[in-house]
């Protein structure tokens, strides 16, 4: 399979075979998002060529509307 | 400084103005002006941010380039973000509403890292409507997805919650 890759000192996004390349996979979850991540590295010399990112929000921002009350004299 | 989340304060204004328009279903037609007929909305965009940036609720107040994302891949202004017809709900006591669709980039790389995104009103003097902030994170020829939270009181990205 081949990678979409930016290789030290390109200017382009070329594409390298996949097993060219050392495939590393993580990710971590907290109150607000879920992350997931997948490299790529050289297998000559780990140098990173490839990096994509999903996170999911898991939620927004809430604004609290209030009424006001009317005062008496 | 790092960059803060939240609606924007002055959004919240422009509510009470009648400003923005997210997404028109078949709601109510006996209104002016024009466009709050059937199907009529304004066009949101997303765009990144710098981890290095100091946006905030209370200051931003539309797009701007400053701190913005630079590089392979990524439009200055960012992507449209889809509001589908009837995307704006009520849920227990609040009003809602979230984007319809994923954001997506790809063959993107970004090496600086970035961890803030704007949601701005194109169709009216890229007024600004909310910030997000997610880890920092760089991209390297490959691909961001911003996946919407659901659409329902206590998760929806927008949310006005009565008391």
């Amino acid at each position: 399979m081949l990678i979409d890759v930016q290789l030290p000192g390109a200017d382009q996004i070329t594409q390298m075979d996949e097993k060219f390349l050392l495939k590393l996979e993580g990710g971590f979850e907290d109150a607000t998002q879920i992350v997931k991540w997948v490299q790529y590295h050289l297998i000559t010399d780990g140098v990173l060529v490839h990096r994509s990112v999903a996170i999911t929000l898991k939620d927004g921002h809430p604004a609290i509307a209030l009424e006001g009350i009317f005062q008496g004299e | 400084m790092a960059n803060t989340a939240g609606l924007c304060t002055s959004f919240l204004k422009e509510l009470l103005q009648g400003v923005h328009a997210f997404c028109q279903d078949s709601g109510p037609t006996n209104v002016t002006p024009a466009r709050a007929s059937a199907g009529q909305s304004d066009t949101f965009k997303g765009a990144l941010y710098l981890a290095s940036g100091s946006l905030s609720p209370g200051s931003t107040t539309a797009y701007g380039t400053t701190s913005e994302v630079s590089g392979t891949g990524y439009t200055a202004g960012g992507a449209t973000v889809t509001y589908a017809a009837g995307q704006a709900i009520t849920s227990s006591r609040s009003g809602c509403v979230t984007p319809s669709a994923s954001l997506q980039w790809t063959g993107l790389t970004l090496s600086t890292a970035f961890d803030t995104l704007l949601i701005y009103n194109s169709s009216q003097g890229n007024r600004a409507v909310s910030l997000h902030n997610f880890g920092s994170q760089t991209i390297t020829a490959g691909t961001l997805t911003l996946t919407m939270p659901t659409n329902a009181a206590g998760t929806a990205l927008c949310e006005l919650a009565g008391q």
